[in-house]
């Protein structure tokens, strides 16, 4: 349960290469982001992390440590 | 309108089938409710206990049909509004959520008719409504594939048992919403506020969802006579979204 994985597996949910991506990514500004992207995060954080994300969730985060601050709360 | 009928709904509990069991007794129908969530089936009966049966019944244990309907009364009327809605994106794809969707959105409303029209359950001139949806009948939206394909099947579902129902003069038709605000909207918890602010603004009239009571009467409609000549139908209520 490390950031550098989330970020791999953040990266595999919204199909881009894990590279291009960092904990300080705002990913809602990426140009391919879209409500899919938004879906599929919360999908990876059910199926990998046994975390419920929502909506409001992503809605409210900027950059994917935001997101993952809440998956590892959750987590534990 | 309905004084002197019975009519079975599931989802008798919540949205939908609660407010379309609410219209059927002020109408003067005697109802059968069946649902899992016993407060609420009380609090139903509580209204009219002398107009209201109840059934606390999970409709995915399909062995235990023949036992659990065997006391249902002949029925006038049937509405299947019992349904979830789960997102399952095709990336991370659960054949366990897929299978539970499939279980009770479109394998309980098949098996329940047919238990009920095995054992005559359903008198002349019954009429059967289920509860489709716009998803997989007129549009996809992204994570939605197993309910959209759900909410199809009960449309095809529909075409045949009108066929196969037609010599008792019985109808099956479905009623196909848009957004509707009951729970089953407000536990999308996948879509941000925000998200369904805008989703509200492609509905083109009064941008918005329904309310319940929109879908009740047309549900209504389809149990009445006044429907007399519709089956094999789906009746879209959608405050105009396909029309786009
Ligand atoms: N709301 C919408 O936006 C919308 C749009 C289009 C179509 N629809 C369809 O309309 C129908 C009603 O939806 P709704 O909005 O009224 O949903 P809802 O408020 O969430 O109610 C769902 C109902 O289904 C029952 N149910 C769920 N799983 C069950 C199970 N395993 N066994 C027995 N009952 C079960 C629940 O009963 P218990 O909690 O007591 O188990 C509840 O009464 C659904 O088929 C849905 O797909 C809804």
């Amino acid at each position: 349960m490390t950031i550098e994985n989330f970020v791999e597996k953040f990266a595999f949910a919204i199909e881009v290469e894990t590279v291009s991506l960092t904990a300080d990514t705002e990913f809602k500004a990426l140009p391919n982001w879209d409500s899919l992207n938004a879906l599929s995060v919360i999908a990876m954080a059910d199926a990998d992390y046994g975390v419920a994300l929502s909506g409001e969730d992503v809605h409210s985060s900027t950059t994917i440590n935001d997101v993952w601050k809440i998956v590892s709360a959750r987590k534990q | 309108m309905f004084k002197g009928k019975t009519i079975l709904v599931t989802g008798a509990t919540s949205g939908i089938g609660y407010k379309v069991c609410l219209d059927l007794l002020d109408a003067g129908a005697k109802i059968f409710a069946v649902g899992r969530n016993q407060d609420q089936l009380a609090a139903l009966q509580k209204l009219q206990p002398e107009n209201v049966q109840t059934l606390a019944f999970d409709l995915t244990q399909f062995t235990k049909y023949s036992e659990t309907f065997a006391s249902v009364p002949g029925l006038d009327g049937v509405v299947c509004s019992a349904g979830i809605a789960d997102s399952n994106p095709l990336r991370f794809f659960s054949l366990e959520k897929y299978q539970r969707t499939v279980d009770i959105n479109q394998t309980a409303p098949i098996a329940l008719v047919a238990e009920l029209a095995r054992n005559r359950k359903l008198n002349a001139g019954a009429s059967i409504v289920l509860l489709a949806s716009i998803m997989g009948t007129k549009i996809g939206r992204n994570g939605g594939a197993a309910y959209a394909g759900t909410k199809a099947a009960l449309t095809g579902f529909a075409k045949v048992m009108a066929l196969e129902l037609a010599n008792k003069s019985i109808r099956v038709n479905c009623v196909s919403p848009g957004m509707v605000n009951t729970e089953l909207a407000d536990n999308q918890s996948e879509v941000s506020t925000e998200a369904r602010q805008v989703d509200m603004q492609r509905y083109p009239l009064e941008k918005r969802y329904a309310e319940a009571a929109e879908v009740s009467s047309a549900i209504r409609f389809l149990l009445s006579n006044q429907s007399s000549f519709m089956t094999g139908e789906n009746l879209v209520v959608d405050g105009g979204y396909c029309a786009q």
